[in-house]
């Protein structure tokens, strides 16, 4: 291939000023990684799909999981017209993104009972090379063949900690694939980020997550054993930025008791943060903790997305993030300082937030034994379900819940009660925190628990899913809803889009497997 | 201690969970001996049937638990013609298992005898890791092997080896599909249904074909494995050894011909 100079150079600059993009995720027409590319955003460069035209899309193939699984939070990866997707802890199948066959099935021989297998969902797999990574119900992480479901090697995450599950899609960054674990609600787990080498799985580094006494951090927790059940575990995938080198990956709420923190007096690093962390070593490079000695349960394992743009005049480095507290965060990403931070869901718990970042905090929403009424409910603001990034649009898309209930302070770690509650599809404007257009859920989908997060094309769409099953497309930039499909079941998990023998799919994992749209040809 | 006393006396009778004799090559000699003592007049020399069940297939051997087919020769299978064994002693009884789970289960023979380390090293040395992944290491083209040896029995080994055309495993044979645009793709044809089909081709790459687009599919004869140069007998057995060693319960490959 010959480029003149001038059309190098002119493609250099666009991708200076575009996304950080690495370029193993520049090919639009693959999803590679469970956000689509590293920065977290859900965002494709795919636009066969356009409001115009999205009456026209089709269920093209459905996949359903054989055998049959209790649930499905993952995001389908593909890669060069194939799809992989996990059937919880247990499964890998890779699928011919054109037609929904089958090409092959990788069965985890697990010797566990079926009240195990009850509990085996998780959020996909990864990709690096010719490599795929899945991690598994007992707590390992294999590496497969994606050509043809070989098994290359196989790795325990985390031998000095009982197994509650690592349901997170891993997230590979250069030579290493990075798994987390779940189980922070329990008070049996402290949380922690291993990394792999892909190559060979042995084990890189690990970073925990809570401090122990003495190292940095330990002074914010109290004089006891507590941080050794101390949560922050970290049950979803981080994002990378390759210019500054640095991983980030969100944390879970303290623990042993969620709603009651009288056995751990401090702030609680690093529960409740993103951390910045150095690929190489595992360093920790900074911090942000969005709720600090979180008495609610509110984790932020939401998504850090990453997003280059300017700043009160200034090209800046981004960090968003909207957490289960119930506000969006702006940070720099290079540093960690707190940019802004503005409620977008209904909160009754801060005053507002200090020039640092930090909530001042209304004493009467701690939880009590007579359970105050608090805004967000458990659910949270917003959860682990995916927000999207349009460059184009310069809209953050969530799905918010106002809602309220009430919070006991009773001994048990986790005793609530639900009040009212509305949720949506909400588009916020970066630069300000504030709301420029919502969808709201009707019916029985208003107040039911929605974990299914959005994603968001180049074509000028958002699209995103409802509790009891519907598959919706909005305009991106005016909030209209254009199109939906009902799938006729549970809908847990974020959608991707890819692009296979040239046309454009859209696709969701639901509890049965599978549903991909294009357009009617 | 007045409840546990039965628990213990049932924990007794019921001898061991598992056969404490299982893949010992002296008990499955011994096992073959009083089979063919008590058992081949109805099961047949060869264990494959005659007045009663193949054993060779039966459910109970092929499937079921150590415990259970324990229970099945001591205590006979009532209703049926099949006796107890009641003067057999646990061991005995534990040999007749080891026997018939050699026969019946792919992964249950008593350990090859060879030189495995230089059975790998030929292994390397004759290419067959160019196209079989074992430990992490090897190509795509061909099934990885792992778990071989939990999955075939030597002697299928030994005939995949020396006639890789004669059983060739699906999801691995050859494949040469004309389209109706001129197009010729060969590869392995990983998976196939009435509309689709799907090639895997020697860059490791996929063809994603559907039906209406495709002209001919040629079902292309023999194996894409070349049949070996001549083996000493000497390093056949080794090269069987090390495959016998590939039991790595973690490969479970499967592949989905009923769009599973």
């Amino acid at each position: 291939m010959h480029f003149s100079r001038a059309a190098l150079l002119a493609s250099l600059a666009v991708s200076a000023t575009a996304q950080t993009v690495e370029a193993r995720f520049e090919d639009a027409r693959n999803w590679a990684t469970y956000d689509g590319d590293n920065t977290g955003r859900r965002y494709r460069e795919l636009d066969q799909i356009t409001p115009a035209n999205v009456k026209r899309l089709t269920v093209q193939w459905a996949f359903q999981y054989q055998p049959a699984i209790s649930r499905s939070l993952a995001t389908p990866l593909a890669q060069d017209g194939i799809v992989y997707i996990s059937g919880g802890g247990s499964t890998a199948y890779a699928i011919d993104g054109r037609t929904g066959r089958t090409v092959w099935r990788y069965d985890y021989p697990f010797a566990g009972s079926d009240e195990d297998r009850k509990r085996d969902w998780n959020r996909g797999v990864a990709l690096s090379g010719n490599r795929l990574f899945l991690a598994t119900i007992d707590c390992h992480v294999v590496a497969l063949d994606r050509r043809n479901g070989a098994l290359l090697w196989r790795s325990k995450i985390n031998i000095e900690q009982p197994c509650l599950g690592s349901t997170a899609a891993p997230f590979v960054v250069k030579n290493l694939v990075l798994i987390g674990n779940s189980g922070g609600d329990t008070g049996l787990v402290r949380g922690f980020v291993d990394a792999f080498d892909t190559e060979t799985g042995e084990r890189s580094w690990r970073l925990y997550t809570v401090p122990k006494p003495g190292e940095k951090g330990s002074e914010t927790w109290g004089d006891n054993d507590a941080w050794k059940g101390g949560g922050a575990a970290t049950w979803t995938t981080g994002s990378y930025d390759p210019d500054l080198d640095l991983l980030y990956w969100p944390t879970g709420n303290p623990g042993p008791k969620d709603f009651d923190g009288r056995d751990r007096p401090g702030d609680n690093l690093y529960t409740a943060s993103v951390l910045a962390i150095r690929p190489d070593t595992g360093e920790l490079v900074w911090h942000f903790q969005f709720t600090p000695h979180d008495e609610h349960d509110w984790d932020a394992n939401e998504t850090p997305v990453l997003v280059d743009a300017d700043w009160q005049g200034k090209p800046r480095k981004l960090l968003l993030h909207a957490d289960r507290n119930g506000f969006f965060y702006v940070l720099d990403r290079a540093t960690g300082k707190f940019l802004q931070g503005t409620p977008f869901a209904k909160q009754t718990w801060a005053k507002g937030l200090t020039a640092e970042g930090r909530p001042v905090l209304i004493p009467e929403a701690a939880p009590a034994r007579e359970g105050p009424i608090v805004c967000p409910d458990i659910h949270g603001g917003t959860n682990w379900q995916s927000p999207a990034f349009n460059p184009a649009t310069r809209l953050f898309y969530l799905i918010a819940r106002d809602g309220c209930g009430r919070y006991y302070q009773t001994g048990y770690s986790i005793d609530y009660e639900l009040g009212e509650a509305q949720q949506y599809l909400r588009a916020l404007d970066i630069q300000t925190g504030k709301l420029r257009w919502e969808i709201p859920f009707l019916g029985d989908e208003s107040q039911e628990i929605n974990h299914a997060g959005a994603m968001t094309t180049s074509g000028g769409l958002v699209f995103f899913s409802s509790r009891e099953g519907n598959f919706m497309a909005a305009d991106a930039k005016t909030g209209e809803l254009l199109w939906g499909f009902n799938t006729g079941g549970n809908i847990r998990a974020s959608p991707m889009t890819y692009e296979a023998g040239g046309k454009q799919y859209v696709a969701v994992a639901t509890k049965a497997g599978i549903f991909a749209f294009g357009l009617f040809d | 201690m007045i409840r546990a006393l039965p628990l213990l006396l049932f924990a007794v009778s019921l001898a061991a969970a598992e056969n404490p004799l299982a893949r010992d090559a002296a008990a499955v000699a011994a096992g073959r001996a009083t089979f063919l003592e008590r058992c081949a007049v109805c099961h047949g020399q060869d264990a494959k049937g005659g007045q009663a069940a193949n054993l060779t297939r039966a459910r109970a051997v092929a499937g079921g638990t150590d415990q259970g087919l324990f229970r099945i020769i001591r205590e006979g299978f009532p209703g049926t013609a099949m006796p107890p064994q009641t003067d057999l002693n646990d061991d005995g009884v534990w040999q007749l298992v080891s026997y018939l789970h050699s026969l019946a289960r792919p992964g249950e023979q008593p350990p090859v005898e060879g030189d495995a380390t230089a059975g790998a090293k030929l292994f390397r040395d004759r290419g067959c890791i160019s196209c079989h992944i074992v430990d992490g290491q090897g190509g795509f083209w061909g099934p990885g092997l792992d778990s071989i040896a939990s999955r075939k029995r030597t002697e299928e080994i030994r005939a995949d080896i020396l006639d890789p055309g004669a059983v060739v495993d699906e999801g691995y044979r050859r494949v040469a599909v004309r389209t109706k645009d001129g197009r010729r793709i060969e590869g392995l044809l990983k998976n196939e249904d009435t509309f689709s089909l799907q090639v895997l081709t020697r860059d490791g790459s996929y063809a994603l074909l559907e039906r209406p687009q495709i002209a001919s599919v040629e079902k292309l004869e023999g194996s894409p494995m070349p049949k070996p140069a001549a083996f000493t007998s000497e390093e056949l057995q080794n090269l069987l050894a090390f495959l016998d060693r590939q039991r790595d319960p973690y490969l479970s490959f499967e592949r989905g011909f009923n769009n599973y």
